[in-house]
């Protein structure tokens, strides 16, 4: 091969005529920055970081800004009765899998025994409304010391577990705080499913799909993002007959949920986690934290 | 420098230095061509990599990273569930009295169902619709007003088998304005009494009242026995 490198110095305007391959490696270097310039000024075009910032969504009902708003729940374990009609409700709302153990939001029943001991239930996630007292397993009724209703949801996590694990960054966060399912981009590994310690995620079953009709996704609370974002209350929220089900706006002061913050004892599950949770609840003890 | 000559042998510091002459250009003319080929090739890589990236975002660019895309669809999904005021166009009957009563925090899709797509295709003018409302049941009362472990002590509910066990929870309790109207107890003894319905039919000598619930003469004292728990606040 001719080898420039040991024949000297080039005549002046040969190196125009002649490509060496010192050239083309001068020229590859001069490339580099610029290549890594557009690369980034690409990917900062595409998405500057896991978070929707201010995008204006328009549903149906009218503009929307989701920067605007910071939603959270407040869960009232002393008034829950258990009926289980917001695990109806959502069912019916989000077209989640008949499966009963599959739910968006489920009810527990926390039966704190005088032994110190816990115990959790939640048959066919409470849609079917309160076991009967006999039910309750192994509580004998004089050992009670507390007995309550949890209502569960996605806690929309300030700091989710499940956007950190996904591993093609199909589950994100929007300037409102909801933590979606990209489900085009889901490739449905599941580990979400197993990152979130609140068990708010499952897999969409064979032969089912999400909302939006996907199938082999992961699928999750939202908050009924189609309901709030026209200023509806969640689904769950809207049927729940004693209003333990507080949800609104934090960035209002006024909202029944940003009174209930400050009025009532609140706080959240598992806070040693950092997750920082927009589900609150009051009467809560910790047993599952 | 005679360290670097020893270090590297005379010849390779020679032709080191010889290197780094050719580096230099040998004329402002030839610094010129050279920036003008570097700048020509960026310039080619540049617009390559735009026709790659519109080829890849032709190709991938459905399944790409589109948060606030996605976000959008997630909210021009359809609600199922409307809202109680939508009701009231159609059915101030009920209404009217719901939204007086102790029922009123429950609202008309906690128990009837989601009913945008029924409101959606109905209106005063035009009531036939194809999506009705879901005939409630006596397990909807139960789910909240049954007694339960873990419901608070001062929510109403009772025990389903000691309260008028067998009867319908509707044939007493109005749910729209949460009244009940308790049947009467059997005022007189039944000894030696024909069955209840030679007296009480509807042509008997003491007919049951208009619209009282179809019943068969051995379930007359369902409802008109008064139970042991009948007490809705235990």
């Amino acid at each position: 091969m001719s080898d420039t490198v040991t024949t000297g110095a080039p005549e002046p305007g040969q190196a125009s005529s002649t490509l060496s391959r010192r050239r083309v490696l001068q020229l590859g270097l001069a490339a580099i920055p610029a290549v890594c310039g557009a690369g980034l000024l690409s990917g900062a075009l595409a998405t500057s970081d896991d978070v929707v910032r201010g995008a204006e969504l328009e549903p149906a009902g009218g503009t929307y800004d989701p920067s605007a708003h910071d939603w959270a729940f407040v869960m009232d374990t002393t008034i829950c009765i258990g009926c289980g009609r917001c695990v109806e409700a959502c069912k019916l709302e989000n077209h989640v899998p008949e499966d009963p153990e599959l739910n968006r939001t489920w009810v527990e029943l926390h039966v704190l025994a005088k032994d110190w001991t816990v115990t959790v239930s939640s048959p066919a996630g409470g849609a079917d409304g309160t076991p009967a007292q006999a039910t309750v397993p192994a509580v004998a009724d004089a050992a009670v010391r507390n007995a309550y209703f949890v209502p569960r949801t996605c806690m929309q996590c300030e700091n989710p577990p499940c956007t950190w694990v996904c591993p093609v960054s199909a589950t994100y966060q929007t300037a409102d705080g909801i933590v979606l399912v990209d489900e085009k981009r889901c490739i449905g590994c599941g580990y979400c499913v197993v990152a979130c310690p609140y068990g708010a995620r499952y897999m969409v079953p064979a032969g089912d799909t999400t909302p939006k009709g996907v199938a082999g996704v992961v699928d999750k609370c939202t908050f009924c993002y189609q309901r709030i974002t026209r200023g509806l209350l969640p689904a769950c929220a809207e049927v729940c007959p004693v209003n333990a089900r507080i949800f609104g706006d934090r960035n209002d002061a006024t909202s029944a949920v940003s009174v209930a913050i400050d009025q009532k004892r609140v706080r959240v599950m598992k806070p040693a986690l950092g997750t920082r949770p927009r589900v609150f609840y009051t009467g809560l003890e910790g047993e599952v934290d | 420098m005679s360290r670097l000559r020893d270090a590297l042998g005379g010849d390779r510091a020679a032709a080191l230095r010889s290197a780094a002459r050719r580096l230099r250009p040998a004329s402002p003319t030839g610094l010129v061509k050279r920036m003008a080929a570097a700048a020509a090739l960026v310039a080619g890589l540049a617009v390559a990599l735009l026709v790659l990236g519109a080829a890849f975002s032709a190709f991938y660019g459905e399944y790409g990273f589109h948060p606030e895309e996605n976000a959008r669809s997630w909210a021009a999904l359809t609600p199922s569930y409307a809202d109680s005021a939508l009701c009231q166009r159609c059915h101030q009957p009920e209404y009217a009295p719901w939204v007086a009563s102790r029922h009123r925090a429950v609202v008309c899709e906690s128990c009837h169902g989601p009913l945008a797509a029924h409101a959606a295709e109905t209106s005063p003018n035009a009531p036939a619709g194809s999506v009705v409302l879901a005939k409630v049941s006596d397990a909807i009362c139960v789910a909240c007003h049954g007694k339960a472990i873990g419901r608070p002590t001062a929510f109403p509910q009772v025990d389903v088998s000691q309260h008028y066990a067998g009867a319908s929870c509707l044939w007493c309790h109005n749910p729209h304005d949460a009244t009940a109207v308790r049947p009467p107890d059997i005022p007189h003894p039944l000894d030696r009494l024909p069955a209840c319905v030679t007296c009480h039919s509807p042509a008997g000598l003491k007919p049951v009242p208009a619209g009282h619930v179809e019943s068969s003469d051995g379930v007359c004292r369902t409802c008109h026995a008064r139970p042991a728990a009948v007490e809705v606040r235990p």
